[in-house]
C-alpha cells in the first residue's frame, strides 16, 4: 500500500502560547473535514524547546472526552484522516526550515467494553511507523522509532539539537507520556 | 483502508487488552529506551516495496 491519499485541507485556527514555563513554547491549531466520516478533527502542533514540534490530532467530537485522543471513531477514512495530519508538517517546515517533529502513538481505547491497549508498539504506532517512511524521506530527516514507548521522531537534519538533548527535553516534560489522556 | 489495514496490523500482532478500570500499566517513560534508527536503506526498500498493479509505483512524498 502506497498511501497515495490526498488528503483534506487544513485550516490554521489560531495559535495558541503556552505560558506554564515548561519547554512546551506555543500549540499551532489547525481544523480539517473528513466528508467521508462527516466529522471534523483537530491537529495540533505543539511546539517545544530544541525546535521540535509534538503532533497530535483527534475526533472534534470528542475534544472533551479525557480519551480524545485514544478513541476509535471506526467510521473508516482512516487514510486520508492521518495523512492530513502528516500534511501539518510541510505546512511548518516553511516556517521552521531546520524543526524536528515527534509524534506519540495513544493507547487505544474501548469505551463500550471498557477496556485500553498495552503501551508498546500500539496499533496506531505500527501505522503511524509503517506510514513514516512512505511519505517522509532520509535526505531532509532522520528517522527514529521507540518501539516499547510507541513513538516516533523526525529528527531534522539541519537541526541544532542532537536526538539525545530532544528526547531529555521530551522524557523531561512528558513523564507521563503513555498514560491515559497525556 | 479497512481491508489494508490489516496488512499493516495482523491480528497476531495486537498486545492484549486490559481492563480499563484495572488499567495498573503505568508509564514511566524514559525516551532511552532503545531507539530504533530506521535507516535510509530501510526508508527506500519501504519505499520500494509498495505496489499497485503493474508494478512497483513510488509513493508521493510529502517532505524528500
Amino acid at each position: 500500500m502506497n498511501f497515495n491519499y490526498p488528503g483534506y485541507g487544513l485550516k490554521l485556527i489560531q495559535r495558541q502560547r503556552c505560558l506554564d514555563g515548561s519547554p512546551h513554547l506555543f500549540t499551532n491549531i489547525y481544523k480539517y473535514y473528513s466528508p467521508v466520516t462527516k466529522y471534523f478533527y483537530i491537529a495540533r502542533a505543539e511546539y517545544h524547546e530544541h525546535n521540535t514540534f509534538a503532533v497530535k490530532f483527534y475526533c472534534k467530537k470528542d475534544r472533551k472526552s479525557e480519551f480524545k485522543y485514544s478513541k476509535i471513531v471506526n467510521r473508516g477514512d482512516c487514510g486520508n484522516i492521518v495523512i492530513s495530519c502528516a500534511m501539518v508538517i510541510p505546512i511548518l517546515l516553511q516556517e521552521f526550515p531546520t524543526a524536528s517533529f515527534a509524534f506519540a502513538a495513544s493507547r487505544s481505547v474501548d469505551v463500550k467494553k471498557q477496556t485500553i491497549e498495552g503501551f508498546v508498539r500500539t496499533q496506531r504506532f505500527k501505522l503511524y511507523a509503517y506510514v513514516m517512511p512512505l511519505k517522509f524521506g532520509f535526505e531532509t530527516f532522520d528517522h527514529y522509532a521507540y518501539d516499547e514507548i510507541s513513538c516516533y521522531l523526525l529528527h531534522n537534519k539541519q537541526s541544532q539539537s542532537t536526538v539525545e538533548e530532544i528526547q531529555e527535553m521530551f522524557s523531561n516534560t512528558y513523564s507521563n507520556l503513555m498514560d491515559i489522556g497525556t | 483502508m479497512g481491508k489494508d489495514s490489516k496488512h499493516i496490523v495482523s491480528k497476531s500482532d495486537r498486545l492484549k487488552w486490559q481492563s480499563l478500570k484495572d488499567a495498573t500499566q503505568k508509564s514511566d517513560v524514559s525516551f532511552y529506551i532503545n531507539p530504533r534508527r530506521v535507516s535510509a536503506g530501510d526508508i527506500r526498500k519501504r519505499q520500494d516495496s509498495v505496489r499497485n498493479g503493474n508494478g512497483t509505483v513510488r509513493p508521493h512524498l510529502l517532505v524528500p
